[in-house]
Formats: C-alpha cells, sequence, structure tokens
C-alpha cells in the first residue's frame, strides 16, 4: 500500500499531540542540553552537590561562605537536563500492510504523534523500521522544525517480507546508544514467538512503551467477512496454512490463545515498567493516544 | 407395510440409490475457502488445543453415513407415501355400496359406485374387503383382488328391488368378529339416526357417499291381503295405503285392477287417510293378479306400482261315512271349497266306532255318541296347528259368553276332530247358526293348505333363511323345494326416506384403512438432523 504524506501530515492531529509531554526517570547522559532529567552534573537550576574546585571550574560556581567557614574551596554543582534520545522500532513486516484496513496507516499515525511530542519537547528520534532485520533511517534528529522531514521519512516506509521483533530488539541492544526511550510500534505478532520478543526486550537498556496495533477480527474472528464454511487460514507473511472448521470450540481456543498472548504481553511490560497501548486500527488514533497519556503527560 | 405413491420395488431402488448417493458424498472434498490472516500463529495453536473431533478414531465414513442414510430414507419413505397395516388385525375395513331399491332413482347408485371406485384408488394397497348391498349382501372382492377387478365388478352391478340391508349387514358382520372393530365405509341412501343407534358396539359406519334427496314422492306403502274379517274362507280383504307429500300436492290417481279387470277406488272402503280397504275380495281357482298402480310423476317409480298374488281357493275332498248327521253332507256339497268323494278323501267324516270309515280319509272328524263327550276335541300334530285352532276360535267369537261348545285342544300324532253328537244335535236343534262355520272351520283346520295367509310384513327383509350369521352371497340362497315366501317390497320408510335431505357425508381421510406413519418419519428426520447439527456443533462428529 503505498503510503500518502498528506494524509499522513495531520496538522489539526500534530498541533494536538504537541500539547502531551513524554518523560522518562532518567535519560542518559552525553545529550544535548535538553528537558530530560539524566545523571549528568553541570549548568542547571536544581542544585546537586558540591565538589572541590579544581582549575578550570566556573569561578561563579565557587560557594564562598563554605570557603570562609572551612578555609577550602568548593564549587557548587547542578543536575543537566539534557535531551531524550527516542528510538522508534517501526514494524513494516507484511502483517502490517495486508488487509483492507491496513495496520501501517494507524501505526505510522502514532509514531509520528509520539515523534511530534519528542522533538516539540527538544528530544532527539531516530526511526529504524524494521521487518526481517533493523534498518536504521533516521538517528538523532533534533528540533520541530524537522518534523515534516521525520514524516517524509515514515511515508517511504515499505513492506517488507516476514517480521523477526527479536532480532530487531537485540540488534538495538547492540548498537550501545544513549540510554533513552525505546518505542515499539507493532501487531507483535512475531513467527518466533512472543516469548523470545519478551526476553530480548527484558535485555534492553532503555525504557519501553509499546504501542501494539491490533484489529477488531484479533480478538472476534467471527467479524471476518469470510468467517463461513471450511476455512484455510493463511499465513500472509510465511505462507503457513491452518485448516479451520469455524466451529465454537475451535473459536474459544483461538479466543484462549489470544487473550493469554495479550496477557503474556501486559505483564512483561507491567514487570519491566514499560507502558502499553492497544491501539484499534479500525478507531481514531488521537483519542487513543491521548488516553495514554493521562494527565497530559506519560511518565516512564 | 405399503406405499401410497410408489410402487415397493420403486421404492426400494430409491432407497438403494439415495444410500449409493451418500456413500459417494462421503469421498467428495469439501470446498474450503482460503483466509489470509496477518498471523497464522494463533489458528496454530487453537487448533492444538481445540477438542479432538473424533471418537477413537477417524470414522469419516460409517458412522456418518449411516446417520445420513437413516435421515435420507425416512425422508424418502415419507415421500413414498408409506403406511401401515400393522392394525389389520385389530380392525375390519369394509366398503359397502348399497344396491337397495331406492338407489335406482337418477344416478344415485352411479354416483354411489363412482365414490367408491375413487376412494379406492386414493387408497392403493389397503385391504379392499367391497361388499355390495343387494337382495343378500355379497362380497364383491376380497383383499387380494385387483383394482381393476373390482371396478370391473362393480362396474357389472345394478341397483335391485330390495331395501337396504346395512343394519342387518352391520349386526351379522359384529357377530363374526366380535374380537375385532369393523369399519364400515357406506355408500347408499342417507341412514336415519335410529339406523346408527341401533349398530353394534364394535361397528363403525362412515357414510362417504349419501344420496340426494328427491324433490317429492309418493308411494304405495301398504298392499296386501288377509283373511276376510266376514269369515268366509273363501274371500279375502285386501289394504292399499299410500304416502306422500301430503303438504302442498294433491294425492295421485289410483287405479287397481284384477286380473285385468278395473276397480275402481268407489268400491273400496276409506279406512283411513290414503287408506283403502277391499272386502270379501272372492278367491277363484287359479291365483289371481291384483295390481295396483300410484299416477305419479314423481323421480322413484319403484313404489308407484305393486301387484300382489292372490291365494288360489283350495279345494277339500270329503267323505262321508254311513250315520254321519245328513246335514253334514249337505254342507259339503254346498260348500264351495269342499268337494264330496267316495274314497281317498283328504277328510273322512264318520262316526267314531265306525272302523271302515277311518281308511277312507287321511284326516277324520268323528261324531262320538259317547254319553261323557259334551264338547269338542281338537288333537293338533303341532304347536302351531294348536294356536291356529285357538286363534280361529277366538277370532269366531265362539269362546264368547255364549259358547259354541265345550272346547278342548290336546295333542295327537295327527289331526283329528271329535265332536259330540249329542253337543251337535243340541246346536242343531237350537238352529244355532254358528254350526256350519264351526263345522267347515274344522274341515279346514284338518286340511294342511291353509285357504288363505295373511300376507308377509310388508317391506320387510326378507327372512331369515339360516340360523348362521354369516351373510348370503349372491347364489348361494337355497330355498326349500316348492316353497313360497310372500314379500313385498314397499316400505313406508323407503318412501319417506326419499325426500329427507341427504347427510353430511364424511371425509375420505377417515376412510383410510392404513395407519399413516409418514409424519413420524418426517419428525424422525428432523429429530436426526438436530441431533447430528447438536452433535456438529459440540464437536462430536467429524
Amino acid at each position: 500500500m503505498a503510503l500518502n504524506l498528506n494524509t499522513l501530515f495531520d496538522y489539526e492531529y500534530l498541533a494536538q499531540v504537541q500539547q502531551l509531554s513524554l518523560r522518562i526517570a532518567q535519560a542518559g547522559k552525553g545529550g544535548r542540553l535538553a528537558e530530560q532529567k539524566t545523571s549528568a552534573r553541570g549548568q542547571g537550576l536544581e542544585f546537586a552537590d558540591f565538589k572541590p574546585y579544581v582549575a578550570g571550574d566556573d569561578l561563579r560556581a565557587i560557594d564562598w561562605n563554605i570557603y570562609r567557614r572551612l578555609g577550602r574551596v568548593f564549587v557548587r554543582v547542578f543536575e543537566e537536563k539534557q535531551d531524550m534520545p527516542v528510538y522508534f522500532l517501526q514494524d513494516a513486516s507484511a502483517s502490517m500492510f495486508y488487509e483492507t484496513t491496513p495496520r501501517i496507516v494507524p501505526a505510522l499515525r502514532a509514531t509520528l504523534g509520539l515523534a511530534a511530542i519528542a522533538l516539540a519537547q527538544h528530544d532527539s528520534v531516530s526511526l529504524m523500521p524494521f521487518g526481517r532485520n533493523l534498518d536504521i533511517q533516521v538517528k538523532g534528529l533534533n528540533g520541530k522544525n524537522n518534523l515534516l522531514q521525520f514524516a517524509r521519512v515514515l511515508a517511504e516506509c515499505e513492506s517488507q517480507a516476514a517480521t523477526s521483533l527479536t532480532t530487531a530488539i537485540k540488534t538495538l541492544a547492540n548498537l550501545n546508544l544513549r540510554k533513552g526511550l525505546v518505542v515499539i510500534v507493532s501487531d507483535f505478532f512475531d513467527n518466533d514467538g512472543l516469548q523470545k520478543v519478551l526476553a530480548a526486550m527484558a535485555n534492553l537498556p532503555h525504557k519501553v512503551l509499546l504501542v501494539q496495533i491490533t484489529q477488531p477480527w484479533d480478538a472476534q474472528p467471527e467479524l471476518m467477512p469470510e468467517w463461513q464454511g471450511e476455512l484455510q487460514i493463511q499465513d500472509c507473511e510465511t505462507g503457513a496454512e491452518v485448516a479451520v472448521s469455524p466451529t465454537p470450540d475451535v473459536l474459544k481456543a483461538y479466543k484462549q490463545v489470544y487473550q493469554q498472548f495479550n496477557q503474556d504481553l501486559l505483564k512483561a511490560a507491567q514487570a519491566q515498567g514499560a507502558g502499553l497501548l492497544q491501539l484499534d486500527a479500525s478507531q481514531p488514533v488521537l483519542p487513543q493516544l491521548a488516553g495514554l497519556f493521562a494527565q497530559g503527560g506519560l511518565n516512564l | 407395510m405399503s406405499f401410497g405413491l410408489f410402487s415397493g420395488v420403486t421404492v426400494l431402488l430409491g432407497a438403494l440409490a439415495l444410500a449409493g448417493v451418500l456413500f459417494g458424498l462421503q469421498f467428495l472434498r469439501p470446498r474450503v475457502k482460503v483466509v489470509q490472516v496477518a498471523t497464522a500463529l494463533f489458528w496454530q495453536q487453537a487448533q492444538q488445543q481445540a477438542p479432538l473431533r473424533t471418537l477413537w478414531q477417524r470414522f469419516r465414513y460409517p458412522l456418518a453415513w449411516l446417520l445420513s442414510v437413516i435421515i435420507a430414507l425416512a425422508i424418502w419413505l415419507a415421500l413414498a407415501g408409506i403406511q401401515s397395516s400393522a392394525n389389520s388385525s385389530a380392525e375390519r375395513h369394509i366398503y359397502y355400496l348399497d344396491g337397495s331399491v331406492s338407489m335406482q332413482v337418477g344416478k344415485r347408485f352411479s354416483n354411489a359406485r363412482t365414490r367408491l371406485i375413487n376412494d379406492l384408488e386414493q387408497n392403493p394397497g389397503a385391504a379392499q374387503e367391497v361388499w355390495f348391498g343387494g337382495v343378500t349382501p355379497s362380497l364383491i372382492a376380497g383383499e387380494d383382488a385387483s383394482a381393476a377387478l373390482i371396478k370391473a365388478r362393480l362396474e357389472s352391478l345394478t341397483p335391485q328391488s330390495t331395501l337396504t340391508a346395512i343394519s342387518e349387514f352391520a349386526r351379522r358382520m359384529a357377530v363374526l368378529n366380535q374380537q375385532k372393530s369393523i369399519v364400515i365405509a357406506y355408500y347408499g341412501m342417507p341412514l336415519r339416526a335410529s339406523q346408527f343407534a341401533r349398530l353394534p358396539q364394535n361397528v363403525k359406519l362412515i357414510q362417504r357417499f349419501t344420496a340426494p334427496a328427491v324433490a317429492s314422492n309418493w308411494g304405495i306403502v301398504n298392499f296386501g291381503y288377509r283373511a276376510a274379517a266376514s269369515g268366509d274362507p273363501q274371500r279375502v280383504d285386501v289394504i292399499i295405503e299410500i304416502t306422500g307429500d301430503t303438504a302442498g300436492s294433491t294425492v295421485p290417481e289410483l287405479s287397481i285392477d284384477l286380473d285385468g279387470t278395473p276397480f275402481t277406488l268407489a268400491s273400496a272402503e276409506r279406512i283411513a287417510d290414503n287408506t283403502w280397504l277391499l272386502s270379501n275380495l272372492a278367491l277363484t281357482d287359479s291365483p289371481g293378479k291384483l295390481s295396483v298402480r300410484l299416477h305419479s310423476d314423481d323421480d322413484f317409480a319403484a313404489d308407484n306400482s305393486a301387484t300382489l298374488t292372490l291365494p288360489a281357493m283350495p279345494r277339500i275332498t270329503v267323505y262321508t261315512g254311513e250315520g254321519v248327521p245328513l246335514a253334514m253332507s249337505r254342507l259339503v256339497n254346498l260348500t264351495p271349497r269342499l268337494t264330496a268323494v267316495a274314497q281317498n278323501a283328504q277328510v273322512a267324516v264318520c262316526l267314531a266306532e265306525d272302523e271302515n270309515c277311518f281308511a277312507q280319509g287321511l284326516t277324520h272328524f268323528l261324531f262320538a255318541k259317547d254319553a261323557g263327550q259334551e264338547g269338542i276335541v281338537y288333537k293338533a300334530d303341532s304347536t302351531a296347528a294348536k294356536l291356529a285352532i285357538s286363534q280361529l276360535w277366538q277370532r269366531q267369537g265362539w269362546t264368547a259368553e255364549q259358547s259354541l261348545a265345550a272346547l278342548s285342544v290336546n295333542e295327537g300324532e295327527q289331526r283329528s276332530v271329535l265332536f259330540s253328537l249329542a253337543a251337535y244335535e243340541a246346536l242343531s236343534k237350537n238352529q244355532d247358526r254358528r254350526l256350519p262355520g264351526l263345522l267347515v272351520h274344522s274341515l279346514y283346520w284338518l286340511t294342511p293348505v291353509a285357504a288363505a295367509s295373511e300376507f308377509a310384513a310388508v317391506g320387510e327383509p326378507l327372512p331369515t333363511l339360516s340360523e348362521s350369521p354369516l351373510p348370503l352371497s349372491v347364489g348361494e340362497m337355497i330355498m326349500p323345494e316348492h316353497a313360497e315366501i310372500s314379500v313385498s317390497l314397499l316400505n313406508r320408510t323407503v318412501t319417506d326416506s326419499m325426500t329427507q335431505p341427504s347427510v353430511t357425508e364424511i371425509p375420505s381421510a377417515t376412510v383410510n384403512t392404513h395407519q399413516i406413519i409418514w409424519p413420524w418419519l418426517i419428525l424422525l428426520a428432523l429429530f436426526l438432523v438436530l441431533a447430528e447439527w447438536l452433535a456438529i456443533v459440540r464437536g462430536r462428529l467429524p
């Protein structure tokens, strides 16, 4: 499906999402001065600690009162707020592009909205679409003005053959990037199984936000228009086929499996302190996205 | 077990074809619909977790096929009109075509016959026991008769000059089949409520065809003779009675003739409305034919004319012995019916002590000189003879207050009369006018042939000729040699019923002699389909 930048880059949508804020507990240091808390000490407004003066320190930071009492020279150090690197792992597998209302559209809109939030608060964003492998298309993009560029890259996202979210996460972990926020936008349908994905995700040194793109018939297959007669279920990525007689027993078993899948994903997210947003592809993105930011901001 | 719509061979071939088709269908691969989804991972896991849809092995063929065959056969047999004759041992079904005289009107009989044939055609394979109610009910076709044969036999029938015998027929059938329930489909003249009321308990009568009423009808309902009330044995009284639509129509003209000689009603005495009496009609040496004709143009002509054969005046030969009172000899000579002979007479009139006289006659009228004998003694050879003489005395009034003579009736080997000579002389001396009658009727009584028997009951069915309850079939009636039965076909009920409206006919469905079981088969098929559906839904069937 050819994505259209005009439909993706919705000013009204972006203006509304930019009012939201995205925070993590502590971003990795080494970035530019910005608004996210980091472990770095330096310039800032909030006092952090004292340290003995060494040559080169700013003379304006010397605490003369301590010097008068102790006769030794100490300088005040402050918490330095820097930017937060946000890494978007965008699922570009075939399953995201399949179906009459493909999941990729709401997925990209969610990615763009989150990116807009990050850029608006002076964070840096990176876009890493993945299929079988991770592909870094945008790295460390800063500034509001670059949102259009980010959107243009998103619109050029193309379908890849298969999904290997595990590989993508492992690859990301091996890049040794500055600690930040990893946003995984995917349907999480990995042929290796969800458990491997969750195990790989647990090793990520970043905060994680999961955006799960769903369709109504994921939970209720009977909503599929083809749901009658003898069915041959075919995987759109691997081509694997399963003969299914749509009986209540099979339907019940499917729903149990899918419910277990969601529960596993939720438990993993809770264990890791990650956020989880289930985004229904058949519904507007903005209300669902705004629901994630309960008080206007999301703190991970 | 039979089939209403198809032959047994057709049903069998259809059943085999269905079973074969269903067996072949088992080998067809289902048409599957390929559905592409985002991932088949969940479906693979669901298939592994779903309960197995086989009991112990994949029974793709035997049980599923058997169930399908049962359903298909149930529907097929229902379509074939299967019907059970399992109740034949408890019920006997009879078609009865009335062939009585009232069915002669118009197309009554042919319409009834057509309706019967139609009913038989609509109920093929049934126990087709068809009876024809003619002079005696006769079996037209038994259960094994073919439809063509029954139809041919029915079309050869015509209504007969007899009364309907359905009530008697039903009674006899009830006696013959006491352990069975009898269902009679009736095609004939309308029956009255009293006839239904007299039906035996195990007989159910269904009126499938009732003859329509005619517009109007006049008919002779009573025409017969009896011994003349005057006591003259050489004469009879004749009664004629007609009935009809007395309201709104005039009485038709009536003409009477005896051996071609016309009578006029003016010579008859009108003893009641529409009833005439011809008194003291003289008998002749040969039987006379008395005819009466009602000049009515109604549709039912059978009751518009009647003919009565009057008996011939019988002759009695009398031998008169020596010593017998002279008046006796004169009486014999003066009585037309009596003929004096010199020997071999039917009746010998003798003195009791005249032994030579006995050989001259078959029966004897004896005058006794015995002082102990005062009256008259009849020796009868049968109970009927005793009754006849008693009734004669009562009718003639000889047993009234002034008794003619002391009467005694005894039993003997042959008939004889013993008359006290003293009593005779006393009566003769008193010139009793009853004496000649006493002598003549005593001579008549001694002869076996009655001068004029009273006519048989008018309009009644034939008298029972056999004690067997089995109804007679046509040609089986055996009459005693030289026997004659006087019977009139005239009947007030028949004449009256011609103008009565017909009753509601009962639908043919109730005539069906078979137990209909196809609805049960449809229910069975529906139940099995439901059970199969539930089994499939619950994963009990592949």
